[in-house]
């Protein structure tokens, strides 16, 4: 090897193959589609980078291996470790996490509206050992915040999911593994942008119609055409006149 | 019966030294030149002073402008009996762990019954060794001396003597040279002994007592009969208090707060003795800190209260607790005291760990949560709870993890499983009940708190379902609702709390975001959640 090459090497910049082995353990995502893409599933440790929007569907996506992440820690263990929400966007509903077996007792919830404290949190809880999962809702990231999240990862054993909008800057973070969400009428249209130990993929939906019916359609087609079921808020308009300006072109009022 | 007394003739100066002596290096080397006088402000005396106070001619019992003229850098502290008296006690809790009697003489003494004592240590070397190294850590100046009664002990410990013997003649020997002057009586008493020529307690205990009891009070009689041993003072022995109390005071003011985490150091390090010996945990520390208003050297400035999820003992942990709660405060003035209190105190039961998987990180949960909420404050560390209400706002609530903690370490220490009826009892009657999980029920994962008018063109999945709130809630606000009603143009109007009819709606809007929208009774349109 070169010397040149060596240094890049040294410094981890290049990956090889042998690495593989080295590659945390793999939990099923609860989607087919996923685990195809995926190696099998979504790492068990470390950093998942998530850009997405709020609302399309990027909970439901993670719930199901939340709750195998659950399974694992109480198959090896009577008591569960906890999961930590950061910074959610709004008030978490009790009923979404019962819904996905996932028990409140395993809970805690961190309202901390400044970056920097959100950022403290997260570190704390990942390197304590007692969280194995934790969901930060952060905008801006820098290379030695993910670094030092991906460190106490490391060393409390614990997953780091962090949701941002997709219109973030757009830097290599030294994640394990990042995503790209957009809405689908049958599920959530994934674009793997990094992935640790695996190879590059082409984007792929996943079809969330099976595990809830009532949010996704069966079939792909994008049903705009049926318009007796389109919501124009007449009234909110009338109320907001400041903002009445944007949509005038579909005015079916429910009323 | 044998007895020890302790004086400590400097025991406010000791402990202002004592204080100081922990602090940063640079405050240390300016301290240890600086001559330190201690001024009793009503006889304008000097009742205590160091080393180098000593070394410039001043001398105990000088006035302060004396002193103050022999040097120009003269630090003065005003003489406090109750603080010594406080210290005193410290002493005595300390002292309490390896001597069982221990009566107080306030302000700087104590005496110690070491007649009973010696069945358990053999010999009085062994015994002393102890006590030393007990006040070894205090680094005071003390006279120990014995006695056959306390005043023997008292008179020869306060004249300067150092004195641990078993043997009476070497006692009486050592007191027989005692002057009058250093007798506990009356100046009247001392006067009258003093017309009589007597001037050494040889002379005074060669006289009959009846020639004696002609010239002196009842009281003085009483004394020298005590002083013999002849008749027994009553004496009030140290109790434990079932608190933990402790105060530094600050020889120089503090307004850095680094600096103030050595002095809570020194308190904590006292929390755990305590709490160890007593196999104790505590959950909540107060902190009192004092600051100086108008030459009022010690006025209470703020509290701090530090919880803590799991019972702790160690300093550690709590400092390191309480370093992340004083990284949150500000300081108004420079701090001159610091104050700790713990009321209340659990015993120790210990986690359960496995012992083969063991700890994996370095922290509980509990501890986690405490390290959590004192740094980001209490109600921002939160624990989701299921409410017994039909409104998805109210079916799912918040709560400061602390407050629902204690419940759920009990939960943990259960450790089998089977919850007892008591416990059963307990959570029917808390909120944090679990209700029955209708899987079908289409509820939002993120509920806003304010819901925001819909702006935005929305595709219908599934609805309406219709809520509102329950007849007896809904009566209350009925006049709210038709008001809001009659003014449905004027959109200002704030959304009614507790009574509203609302026909909800699953839809996606144009960029696929699946919301939790909602019809008011006047055809208003909101956001209420998001499907995530």
């Amino acid at each position: 090897m070169n010397k040149m090459l060596k240094q890049l090497h040294h410094q981890g910049k290049i990956w090889s193959a042998d690495q593989v082995k080295n590659v945390v353990e793999i939990i099923d995502s609860g989607y087919q589609e996923l685990n195809q893409h995926l190696n099998g599933g979504l790492p068990r440790q470390g950093v998942i980078e998530v850009q997405t929007i709020n609302g399309i569907g990027e909970l439901r996506l993670f719930l199901p291996y939340l709750f195998n992440l659950l399974q694992a820690e109480l198959a090896q263990q009577q008591q569960s470790r906890q999961i930590v929400f950061i910074a959610p966007p709004a008030q978490v509903n009790a009923l979404m996490l019962l819904q996905a077996s996932i028990p409140l007792d395993n809970l805690l919830i961190i309202s901390s509206q400044k970056p920097e404290e959100s950022l403290w949190a997260a570190e704390q809880c990942l390197k304590s050992g007692c969280c194995f999962a934790v969901l930060l809702w952060q905008q801006l990231l820098a290379v030695h915040q993910v670094k030092r999240l991906k460190q106490a990862a490391m060393t409390g054993s614990a997953v780091q999911i962090i949701f941002r909008s997709p219109h973030s800057v757009d830097l290599a973070l030294p994640v394990s593994l990042s995503v790209a969400l957009e809405a689908q009428p049958t599920g959530i249209k994934v674009k793997v942008k990094k992935q640790l130990g695996g190879w590059p993929c082409k984007p792929f939906v996943v079809n969330m119609h099976k595990q809830w019916p009532s949010l996704t359609s069966a079939t792909d087609s994008t049903s705009d055409g049926v318009i007796s079921n389109v919501v124009v808020p007449l009234s909110s308009r009338q109320r907001f006149k400041h903002v009445a300006k944007t949509t005038d072109t579909q005015r079916i009022s429910a009323n | 019966m044998l007895w020890l007394y302790i004086d400590f003739p400097s025991l406010q100066l000791d402990c202002l030294q004592a204080d100081t002596s922990v602090s940063t290096v640079t405050e240390r080397s300016y301290c240890n030149d600086q001559a330190i006088v201690i001024v009793d402000s009503k006889k304008n005396c000097i009742v205590q002073l160091n080393e180098s106070a000593r070394a410039k001619g001043i001398q105990q019992g000088m006035g302060l402008g004396m002193a103050a003229s022999l040097t120009h850098e003269l630090c003065v502290v005003p003489y406090q009996m109750a603080e010594e008296e406080a210290y005193l006690l410290t002493l005595a809790e300390q002292l309490y762990s390896v001597t069982a009697s221990i009566a107080l003489f306030p302000p700087h003494g104590l005496a110690l019954k070491v007649g009973d004592m010696l069945q358990l240590y053999q010999h009085l070397t062994a015994y002393i060794e102890i006590i030393n190294t007990v006040l070894a850590s205090f680094n005071l100046k003390r006279n120990l001396a014995c006695g056959y009664s306390v005043m023997s002990a008292q008179l020869l410990a306060c004249a300067g003597v150092n004195l641990i013997t078993t043997d009476q003649n070497i006692m009486t020997k050592k007191s027989a040279d005692l002057s009058i002057e250093q007798l506990f009586i009356t100046d009247k008493a001392k006067n009258s002994l003093a017309r009589l020529g007597i001037k050494t307690l040889a002379q005074l205990q060669a006289l009959p007592v009846k020639e004696l009891t002609k010239r002196l009070d009842s009281n003085t009689m009483e004394y020298l009969a005590q002083l013999k041993g002849q008749t027994d003072k009553s004496l009030q022995f140290y109790q434990p208090k079932h608190l933990f109390e402790h105060s530094v005071e600050l020889l120089y003011e503090m307004i850095n707060l680094d600096f103030l985490l050595q002095p809570i150091k020194q308190l904590l390090a006292l929390l755990e003795v305590f709490l160890l010996r007593r196999d104790y945990v505590c959950l909540q520390l107060e902190f009192h800190l004092y600051h100086r208003i108008d030459g009022i050297s010690h006025v209470l400035q703020q509290s701090l209260v530090i919880n803590s999820a799991t019972g702790e003992y160690l300093s550690a942990q709590w400092l390191k607790l309480v370093s992340l709660k004083l990284s949150s405060i500000k300081l108004h003035a420079p701090i001159t005291k610091v104050n700790l209190l713990v009321q209340h105190f659990q015993s120790n039961t210990g986690e359960i760990n496995d012992i083969f998987l063991g700890k994996r990180g370095q922290l509980s949960f509990a501890q986690l949560a405490s390290l959590l909420a004192n740094k980001l404050g209490d109600e921002k560390v939160l624990c989701l709870q299921q409410g017994n209400d039909h409104r998805a706002e109210l079916a799912s609530c918040y709560r400061p993890f602390i407050n629902c903690s204690t419940n759920k370490i009990n939960r943990n220490n259960n450790h089998t499983g089977i919850a007892t009826s008591k416990n059963v009892g307990a959570r029917n009657t808390d909120s944090s009940a679990t209700y029955s999980v209708d899987k079908q029920l289409l509820r939002p994962s993120f509920i806003l708190a304010e819901p925001e008018p819909l702006l935005s063109n929305i595709r219908v999945l599934h609805g309406p379902e219709r809520i509102s709130t329950a007849w007896w809630e809904q009566s209350k606000d009925k006049t709210t609702i038709q008001s809001f009603n009659g003014e449905a143009t004027n959109g200002n109007e704030p959304i009614a709390e507790h009574g509203y009819q609302r026909d909800y709606f699953v839809a996606k809007n144009s960029q696929g975001q699946c919301c939790w929208v909602y019809r008011e009774l006047n055809n208003q349109w909101y956001i209420h959640g998001y499907f995530s």
